[in-house]
C-alpha cells in the first residue's frame, strides 16, 4: 500500500518538475532541493503512519458527527472561545462564526485565510507576502498582517511577538489538524487581554481520538500560470490514556508574472513591471500529546512550528526588485494541565514558550543593486504563563478566575545595510527600547441565570454575562476592559443576544521602537499608546425552518487612538505609527444556512460603513470614509453531493463592492486633497469550483479523495490595496488538483 | 410576553444606533465658507517635497486663520476673508504652467510659490505674462532677481546668489579651506548654485577640485546610490564637500559616504557643507551619525529671533509640530500681501505691487513706520487703515524687499553637534 502511494505522489511531483518554467541554474538546485525535501517528508510521514501499533481507537461517532453535521448539528455546535469554557454557539455571548472541518474539506480551502475569507464581515486582502485579515469595516494597513484580531491555536496565542502579526497563510498550521476554526467578531479583551482587539479566531484542533484516518494529501496546479505543489500529512490516535496528532503540511506557490495597476493618472508601472520568482514556501507543524486519567488529570503538551517564506515582489518597500525575501520562524511549545479541583470546581493551568526569529535567507532589497542589500535583526522569546479556576454552580451559572502573566524578551528590529563587501551598518534612526515586555493580566467572569435574581417567569431564559479584566503591562501601563452580554433564548433553537465590550490592542515593539529600512522609511515611535474600541452588538439567531438557520447581527464600534502609518507632517520624511485617529463603525452581518436532499449552501452578507475622523492641518477635524475596507460583501457557497456517482460538486462566490484606495496611494491620485478626495478600487465578483470524489476506496479499503478545483473560474481581473504608489494585482484563473489518501 | 421582550429590544437597539450611530457616520470635510472672499493661490512642489510643501502650507494657512480671525481684510470698508487655494506644481515647469492655467480659468491673480526653483523660474514668465502676482517662499535661484517683471515676482527668501556667496566666504575665511569639491542636484537649483559657489571659492583664492552631479527625474532619490558621484568627489581629497542637496536624499547620501572605502580612509573627513533647506531633524533621524557631525549648513531661518520663536510657538500651538525651514518665509509672504492690500485698499496685484516695499521697510518706506511684530495683525490692520505706515518685520526677520523684490539677506551656520541642532555664526546682508 505505501509503495503504491509513494509512486502517485512521485508522479505527481515528476510532473512538476516538468511543468517547472526554471530560469536559474540556482533556482533549479533550490527546486531539487526542495523535492528532496518533500521526499523526506513524505518519507517520515509514511513512517509515523506504520506505528499502526499507535493508532485509532477512533471515537468515530463523534467524528462523523462533526463530518456530516446537519444543519441541526450546526446549532449546537459547542464553541470554547467565548468563554472560555464549552458553550453551545446559540448561548455564546459573542457573535460566534464557526468553519468546520468538513466545510474545510468541501471547499477545498488550504490555509486559515481563505476559511476566513468565507465569513460575514471578514475581508482578505493581500499583497502576495502573506494574508491581510480586516475586520468589520477595518484594515490594520500599511505593513500590518492581520494584527487586528487574536489568532490562536486551542487558545494559544501565536502571532509574531515582534509585531503582532498573524501569518494566516499556510504556515499557520496544517489545515489537516483543524477540526474547527471558531471566528468571534467583537471585543474580547475581557478575556483574552491584549490584542483581542476586534475579534479573535481561535483554531481548535484535532484530537487523536477524533481522527477518522491518518492521511497523506499532495496537491499540483497551476496558479494563474505558474506551478504550485504541495504536501501535508496527519497522523494521531489513542493508546492507553495517551491522545497523539501529529501534522505537517508544505507547499510552493509561484505568484509570479502579475503587473502592478497604477494608480489613476500615474504611468509608473507598464506591462514590463511583473512579479518575476515571486515564490512562497510556507512550512507548518503541529503535534499533540496528552495523557489523562481520573484521579491525576489532563495533561497536554502542544507545539506549533511556522516557516514564513516568501519573496515579496509588492510590499512597499522594494517593489518588483526580485530579491526581497521574509523569512522568518515562529513557534510554541506549551503544557497545559486541567484538574477538577472539587465537584463542580475546575482547574487549568498552563506554561508556554514561543519564540520567533528571522532565517538566514532573510533578505531586503529595495533598489536591484546587488552590490548593497538590507537584513534585519528581530526577535523574541517568551513566556506565557496562566491559570484559571471555575466554580459551576450548576449547567448554567458559574464563575470564572483566571490570572496570566507574559514576559517578551525581545530583540528590536534593526536593518543593517550589507554590502558585498561584507560591511554590515547599523541604518540610523529609531529609537533603542526596553527588551522585556511584561504583563499581568487577572480577570473575572460570570455567567448567570437571570431567574436567580427576580422572580419572573420569562427570565428564565435570559442568561447574563459579565467580564472583567485588568492588565498591568510595563510598556503602556494599565488597562481595564469589560464586556456585558444578554442572551435570550425566545424559542428551542432561537435566541437573541445583546453586548457591550471594550478591547485594546498594545502598540507592537516595531511600532514602538524599529529603524529605517532606508531613510524615509517608517520609524518607531515610542510615544504610542493602546488603540481602545468600544463595542455595542445585538444579535438573533436560530432556526427560521428544519432546512434553514440564520446569524444577524448589528454593530456599533467605536475605535480610539487608533494606530495608523501615516504620511508625516513634522520636520523628517520619515512615516511613523501614531495614535492620530477614531473611528466609527457600524454595520450589519448576517449568515444564512440552508440544507436540503444533498445540498448545503450559505449565504453571507455583511455592510459595514466606517468612519475616520481626525485632525488635518488645513482642513481642521474632518470625518472620511476609512480606507481598505468595502461596504458590502456577499459570499455564497453550495455543496452537492451526488452520491450515486461518488462525487460532490462545491462551487463558492465572493462579491466584494469598491474600496477606497490607501491613504499612501491617493497621495499619488492628489496630492493636495489626498485626505478627502480619493479613488476607489473596482468591485470585483470571484467565483470558485470544485469537484471531489466521494467514497472511493482503492487501498485497502481506505479511501482516496480526488479533487480538482478552478479557483476565479471567470478569470476576473481585481486588485487589492497597495501603499505604495500602485494597487495589487489579485490571482487570475487558477487550477488545483489535489489527491488524499486515507491511510 | 418573549416576542414582546424581543420587539422592545430591537427596536431599542435600532433606536441607539440610528441616533447614535448615524451622526458619526457621515463624511465631513470641514468646508469652510469665507465672508467676501479674497482668493490667493499657494502653489507647491508637493510631489517632489511633501515634506517642505505641506509645511509651508500650513504656515500660509495659519496666517490666513490668523488675519479671518482678527476681522480679516477691511478694503473700502468691506470686511473680506483670505481664502487660500491650494497647487501641486509637481516639480516640473509643465505641471506649473497647468497650475498657472487652472488659476486663471479661476481668476486668481496672486500666487504664494512654488517650491522649486526649477518650477519657479517658467512660472514666473506666465505670471508675468498674465499680469499676476507671485511671491515664492523657497525657490532661490538667482535668475528669478533679474527678470523683467513688472514688479510681479517677488520672494520673501534670499537669493541663492548670497548664500552661495556666505558659503565659500566662511568655508575659506572662516574654516581656512582652500580645496573643495561640490555635488549637486542637476537641476536648475544645483547647477546655478554650483556655479555661484565655485565662481566665489575660487575668487576667494579656493580652488573647486572636482564636482559631481546626480539626476534628480525618475529616481527615487531617497534610495539612489551616490557612491560613483561620492568616490569620484573623494578621489582629489577636498577639504570640503559644497553639498546642494534636498531633504529627501541627504539621509541616503551621509550613509553612502559613510559606506564609501575612501571616505573611510581619511584621517580627517571632509567637511560637508549644505545649501539651504530642512535639514537639521532628518539629518538626526536619517543621517549618518559620524558623517553628521563633519557637516555644516546653512539657513536664512533665525531661530533664536523673537519673532520666529512667537511663530514657532504658534505653529506648535496649532499643528502639534514644529516648523520645517521656510515656513516662516511662506508665512511672511501672506502677511506681505496682507499688509499691501490694506495699504492699498485694493486686492489686486498692480496695486498690492507697489505697496509691498511700503509695507516692509524697504525703500520709499517712512522712517516714522511703526514696526509691526508676528501676533501683531490687529495692531497693523487699525495703524494701516489710519493711513499710518508700517514696517512689517516677519517670522524671517526683517524683510526689507530690495529692488529686485528679494528680501534682507540673514543666515545662519548651522551644525549638528553631539546630536543636537547648534548655531554657529550669523551673517547679514
Amino acid at each position: 500500500m505505501y509503495i503504491r502511494v509513494i509512486e502517485i505522489s512521485c508522479q505527481n511531483l515528476r510532473l512538476q518538475f516538468f511543468f517547472l518554467n526554471f530560469r536559474t541554474s540556482f533556482r533549479f538546485k533550490a527546486m531539487v532541493m526542495k523535492i528532496k525535501f518533500l521526499h523526506l517528508l513524505l518519507i517520515a510521514s509514511l513512517l509515523f503512519s506504520s506505528f499502526n501499533s499507535f493508532s485509532q481507537e477512533a471515537d468515530t461517532s463523534s467524528t462523523h458527527m462533526l463530518f456530516e453535521l446537519s444543519l441541526e448539528d450546526l446549532m449546537d455546535v459547542e464553541i470554547v472561545s467565548a468563554v472560555r469554557q464549552n458553550q453551545n454557539i446559540t448561548d455564546a455571548p459573542s457573535i460566534v462564526s464557526v468553519i468546520t472541518e468538513n466545510q474545510i474539506k468541501e471547499r477545498g480551502y488550504l490555509s486559515v485565510a481563505e476559511a476566513l475569507n468565507s465569513i460575514a464581515g471578514l475581508d482578505v486582502i493581500t499583497d502576495h507576502y502573506q494574508p491581510n485579515l480586516g475586520i468589520r469595516g477595518v484594515n490594520g494597513g500599511l505593513r500590518s498582517w492581520s494584527r487586528l484580531v487574536k489568532v490562536m491555536i486551542d487558545g494559544q496565542n501565536v502571532s509574531f511577538r515582534s509585531s503582532s502579526d498573524n501569518y494566516l497563510d499556510a504556515s499557520l498550521i496544517p489545515i489537516e489538524a483543524i477540526e474547527r476554526i471558531e471566528i468571534i467578531r467583537g471585543p474580547n479583551s475581557a478575556l483574552f487581554g491584549k490584542d483581542a482587539f476586534l475579534g479573535v479566531v481561535n483554531i481548535i484542533t484535532k484530537s487523536g481520538s477524533k481522527l477518522e484516518n491518518a492521511s497523506i494529501s499532495n496537491y499540483f496546479g497551476n496558479i494563474d500560470g505558474n506551478p504550485s505543489f504541495g504536501l501535508s500529512t496527519i497522523w494521531g490516535g489513542t493508546k492507553d490514556n495517551f491522545d497523539f496528532i501529529f501534522a505537517s503540511s508544505y507547499s510552493q506557490i509561484d505568484k509570479s508574472g502579475l503587473s502592478p495597476h497604477n494608480v489613476p493618472g500615474s504611468t509608473i508601472y507598464n506591462n514590463q513591471d511583473i512579479s518575476q520568482q515571486n515564490e512562497s514556501n510556507p512550512f507548518s507543524i503541529f503535534a499533540k500529546l496528552s495523557y489523562e486519567k481520573e484521579n491525576l488529570g489532563k495533561f497536554v503538551f502542544d507545539m506549533n512550528h511556522q516557516i514564513i517564506n516568501s519573496y515579496a515582489e509588492f510590499l512597499d518597500w522594494g517593489t518588483l526588485t526580485h530579491n526581497n525575501r521574509i523569512s522568518l520562524f515562529n513557534a510554541y511549545q506549551r503544557l497545559v494541565y486541567t484538574k477538577d479541583l472539587f465537584e463542580n470546581f475546575t482547574s487549568n493551568v498552563s506554561l508556554s514558550h514561543s519564540t520567533g526569529k528571522p532565517l538566514k535567507q532573510e533578505i531586503f532589497d529595495t533598489d536591484s543593486d546587488p552590490s548593497e542589500w538590507v537584513e534585519r535583526d528581530i526577535g523574541y522569546t517568551s513566556y506565557d504563563l496562566g491559570g484559571n479556576i471555575s466554580y459551576f454552580f450548576d449547567d448554567i451559572n458559574n464563575f470564572t478566575l483566571g490570572v496570566d502573566y507574559t514576559t517578551d524578551i525581545h530583540d528590536h528590529q534593526k536593518f543593517y545595510t550589507v554590502t558585498n563587501a561584507g560591511i554590515r551598518t547599523l541604518n540610523p534612526g529609531g529609537t533603542e527600547g526596553i527588551r522585556n515586555f511584561n504583563n499581568l493580566g487577572i480577570y473575572l467572569q460570570m455567567i448567570l441565570n437571570a431567574a436567580e435574581f427576580f422572580d419572573i417567569n420569562y427570565l428564565n431564559d435570559l442568561t447574563l454575562t459579565a467580564g472583567y479584566r485588568f492588565d498591568y503591562h510595563n510598556i503602556y501601563g494599565d488597562v481595564l476592559t469589560y464586556r456585558l452580554a444578554a442572551v435570550y433564548h425566545i424559542a428551542d433553537q432561537l435566541s437573541t443576544k445583546i453586548m457591550y465590550g471594550t478591547s485594546f490592542n498594545a502598540p507592537s515593539p516595531v511600532q514602538l521602537y524599529t529603524n529605517p529600512i532606508f531613510p524615509s522609511d517608517i520609524i518607531g515611535n515610542p510615544e504610542l499608546k493602546p488603540e481602545r474600541a468600544k463595542t455595542l452588538e445585538w444579535a438573533i439567531m436560530g432556526k427560521l425552518t428544519d432546512n434553514i438557520n440564520f446569524n444577524t447581527n448589528l454593530y456599533y464600534t467605536v475605535i480610539d487612538d487608533k494606530i495608523e502609518y501615516l504620511l508625516p507632517y513634522g520636520e523628517t520624511t520619515n512615516i511613523t505609527a501614531a495614535n492620530i485617529a477614531k473611528i466609527y463603525s457600524a454595520g450589519i452581518e448576517s449568515e444564512l444556512n440552508i440544507s436540503y436532499h444533498n445540498s448545503v449552501s450559505y449565504l453571507n452578507y455583511s455592510y459595514q460603513k466606517t468612519i475616520n475622523e481626525r485632525t488635518n492641518p488645513l482642513h481642521g477635524l474632518i470625518k472620511v470614509e476609512t480606507s481598505l475596507y468595502p461596504h458590502h460583501m456577499i459570499k455564497f457557497g453550495e455543496t452537492y453531493k451526488f452520491p450515486k456517482y461518488y462525487i460532490k460538486l462545491n462551487m463558492d462566490g465572493n462579491y466584494i463592492s469598491s474600496r477606497k484606495a490607501s491613504e499612501q496611494n491617493n497621495f499619488i491620485y492628489d496630492p493636495i486633497n489626498y485626505t478627502i478626495n480619493s479613488y476607489s478600487l473596482d468591485s470585483y465578483f470571484l467565483f470558485n469550483f470544485m469537484i471531489s470524489s466521494m467514497n472511493l476506496k482503492f487501498l485497502d479499503n481506505n479511501e482516496t479523495i480526488l479533487s480538482f478545483k478552478v479557483d476565479n473560474l471567470l478569470n476576473t481581473k481585481y486588485y487589492y490595496p497597495g501603499f505604495k504608489d500602485y494597487d495589487i494585482p489579485g490571482l487570475g484563473r487558477s487550477f488545483t488538483f489535489r489527491i488524499t489518501q486515507m491511510l | 410576553m418573549k416576542i414582546k421582550f424581543l420587539y422592545a429590544q430591537v427596536i431599542f437597539l435600532i433606536s441607539i444606533l440610528i441616533f447614535t450611530a448615524c451622526d458619526n457616520l457621515k463624511e465631513d470635510f470641514n468646508i469652510k465658507s469665507y465672508k467676501n472672499p479674497v482668493k490667493i493661490a499657494v502653489v507647491g512642489d508637493v510631489t517632489i517635497g511633501r515634506e517642505v510643501a505641506e509645511n509651508i502650507f500650513f504656515a500660509v494657512k495659519m496666517a490666513a486663520d490668523e488675519i479671518n480671525s482678527n476681522g480679516g481684510l477691511t478694503i473700502n470698508g468691506v470686511e473680506r476673508e483670505i481664502e487660500l487655494v491650494f497647487k501641486n506644481s509637481g516639480g516640473t515647469p509643465e505641471i506649473g504652467e497647468t497650475v498657472i492655467n487652472e488659476l486663471i480659468n479661476e481668476n486668481i491673480d496672486i500666487i504664494i510659490g512654488p517650491t522649486v526653483s526649477a518650477v519657479a523660474v517658467d512660472m514666473a514668465n506666465l505670471c508675468i505674462e498674465n499680469n499676476i502676482l507671485m511671491i515664492t517662499y523657497s525657490a532661490t535661484v538667482p535668475e528669478l532677481s533679474y527678470l523683467n517683471d513688472r514688479n510681479l515676482i517677488w520672494r520673501t527668501c534670499p537669493s541663492d546668489a548670497f548664500s552661495g556667496i556666505v558659503m565659500a566666504d566662511y568655508a575659506f575665511d572662516s574654516l581656512g579651506i582652500n580645496k573643495g569639491a561640490i555635488l549637486y542636484r542637476e537641476d536648475k537649483f544645483g547647477l546655478a548654485m554650483k556655479e555661484i559657489i565655485a565662481e566665489k571659492f575660487n575668487l576667494l583664492g579656493g580652488e573647486i577640485l572636482a564636482t559631481a552631479s546626480y539626476p534628480t527625474e525618475e529616481v527615487e532619490l531617497n534610495l539612489y546610490d551616490y557612491s560613483n558621484q561620492i568616490n569620484h568627489l573623494l578621489k582629489f581629497e577636498p577639504q570640503i564637500i559644497f553639498t546642494i542637496v534636498f531633504e529627501l536624499e541627504i539621509g541616503k547620501i551621509t550613509q553612502d559616504f559613510w559606506a564609501s572605502p575612501l571616505y573611510q580612509n581619511y584621517v580627517l573627513k571632509p567637511k560637508i557643507f549644505l545649501t539651504e533647506g530642512g535639514f537639521p531633524q532628518e539629518l538626526i533621524a536619517n543621517g549618518q551619525p559620524n558623517v553628521v557631525e563633519t557637516i555644516f549648513g546653512i539657513s536664512s531661518s533665525i531661530t533664536t529671533s523673537p519673532n520666529y520663536i512667537t511663530f514657532k510657538n504658534n505653529y506648535f500651538q496649532k499643528f502639534d509640530f514644529e516648523p520645517v525651514t521656510y515656513a516662516e518665509h511662506a508665512y511672511d509672504a501672506l502677511y506681505s500681501i496682507a499688509y499691501a492690500m490694506l495699504k492699498a485698499q485694493s486686492v489686486l496685484p498692480d496695486d498690492i505691487k507697489q505697496n509691498l516695499r511700503l509695507v516692509t521697510g524697504s525703500t520709499g518706506s517712512g522712517s516714522e513706520s511703526v514696526i509691526i511684530n508676528v501676533n501683531e495683525y490687529e495692531k497693523a490692520k487699525v495703524i494701516l487703515l489710519s493711513d499710518v505706515e508700517i514696517n512689517y518685520e516677519g517670522a524671517s526677520g526683517a524683510i526689507d524687499f530690495d529692488e529686485n523684490g528679494d528680501p534682507k539677506s540673514k543666515f545662519v551656520i548651522w551644525g549638528i553637534r553631539n546630536g543636537e541642532y547648534a548655531e554657529i555664526s550669523y551673517f547679514e546682508k
